[in-house]
């Protein structure tokens, strides 16, 4: 519920900062979507997942790590994304996308080591 | 019997272990798809992963039993054969050793070999085939891992068909089940295992034959312990197939096409894998009735 009042909140806020100061709109806007993004990860999303992360059985518990992660960077730059897209920076929100997908793919990698590791001795099993 | 009931549950607990993982992670990908609508492809291929992750341990352990099995009764076969044939004959058993067709260990050991030197690895490449096909459905390997699959079942079904013209040789039925009840075993094993249903009614008939005439020289009890022993790996891998396919079967509506047919296809090939572990099985069997026939004569030789 705070949430959506924030959010409703800051439309208004930004809506009059739009007509009487349009040249810092944009400025106040991107600012005000990392303080937001920021306040939801430190208040909502970090206790949260801290409070339920117990539940997870132990040999689960790094595959849900890893996809929590991946989920938050995907959430992340999802929005900065668009918010680049926005100015029309479309080439910025490319890279961004970009970087994005290397760290995960790089992150699943290093996790998977253990698999392909195995596949690998099969592999040569069969020489 | 404490210790091949554990052996026998272990893959059963791993396989329901396996499926309520595979549920909780279905579960929450169903929720991110939800959350996170473009990135659908992606979340796709890290739930394929981590399937692969948790549900490929069970199978990979089988095949590497069986493999293990293998390789251990080709260096039983090279080191014992040798100086048991010897020891038979040096304590006596000349004239029955004459009952035993040398073609018998020949072709034992010569299958042992094959098996695992090319059944086991060809299943391994049959799995390699099968989670390339799923993971990147463009690039379907299916056809291919078929085509292995169907290959190991006809060389292995003539192997056994070779295994039971050697037996018949010097088999001399004394099986006490009747014929009736026999056939109806034949029929349920027959209509209930997929793909190699027949064929393993056709081995066990050999093995069944082979163990009459070795009864003779053994006796019932020890035959059927002996029986019970060789085919725990068997039973224990058919068990992990069945429950490969139960779980494709009952995750079908739920998950993914490709994750339910990968399921699907783990437990066809391990089906496979299970005949050929019969014909381990069958070496195994005869090794143990041999040694067995050695330490009689040896007493007998001594009395």
């Amino acid at each position: 519920m705070v949430i959506y009042i924030t959010i409703i909140l800051a439309f208004v806020l930004l809506q009059l900062v739009k007509e009487t100061y349009p040249r810092i709109h944009s400025i106040v806007y991107t600012i005000y979507i990392f303080l937001f993004l920021t306040y939801i990860f430190t208040v909502l999303i970090i206790p949260y997942v801290s409070q339920y992360i117990s539940v997870i059985p132990a040999n689960l518990l790094p595959v849900f790590k890893l996809l929590l992660f991946s989920v938050v960077l995907l959430f992340l730059s999802q929005i900065i994304e668009e918010l680049f897209l926005d100015y029309e920076y479309t080439s910025l929100a490319s890279l961004f996308t970009f970087t994005t997908k290397a760290i995960l793919l790089i992150v699943w990698l290093n996790h998977m080591q253990q698999f392909y590791d195995k596949f690998l001795s099969i592999l040569g099993l069969l020489s | 019997m404490e210790e091949i009931l554990l052996s026998l549950l272990q893959p059963i607990k791993e396989v329901a272990q396996t499926f309520s993982y595979i549920l909780l992670f279905g579960f929450v990908f169903i929720c991110l798809e939800w959350f996170i609508p473009s990135s659908k492809r992606l979340f796709k291929l890290l739930f394929m992963l981590i399937v692969c992750i948790y549900c490929l341990e069970p199978a990979i352990r089988a095949l590497e039993m069986i493999q293990a099995m293998t390789s251990e009764l080709v260096t039983l076969f090279l080191g014992i054969y040798p100086i048991l044939t010897l020891g038979i004959a040096a304590s006596g058993g000349a004239f029955l050793i004459t009952s035993w067709n040398p073609a018998v260990m020949l072709f034992a050991s010569f299958t042992t070999v094959l098996a695992g030197k090319i059944l086991i690895p060809a299943i391994m490449a049959a799995f390699i085939f099968d989670l390339i096909s799923r993971i990147h459905p463009p690039t379907s390997f299916s056809k291919m891992s078929d085509l292995i699959r169907l290959t190991l079942i006809g060389s292995t079904s003539i192997i056994l068909l070779l295994y039971s013209i050697f037996m018949s040789v010097n088999g001399v039925i004394t099986w006490s089940v009747s014929g009736t009840v026999n056939e109806t075993v034949k029929r349920l094993i027959q209509n209930n295992i997929p793909f190699v249903g027949s064929l393993l009614t056709e081995s066990i008939s050999t093995m069944k034959n082979f163990s009459s005439s070795a009864s003779v020289i053994t006796g019932n009890a020890v035959i059927l312990s002996v029986l019970m022993l060789v085919s725990i790996p068997t039973i224990q891998t058919i068990l992990i197939a069945f429950l490969y396919r139960l779980l494709g079967a009952i995750l079908e509506p739920f998950v993914d096409g490709n994750i339910s047919g990968l399921l699907d296809d783990i437990g066809k090939t391990l089906f496979v894998l299970s005949i050929i572990s019969v014909l381990i099985a069958f070496t195994f069997f005869f090794t143990i009735i041999l040694t067995m026939l050695f330490a009689k004569l040896l007493i007998s030789g001594k009395g």
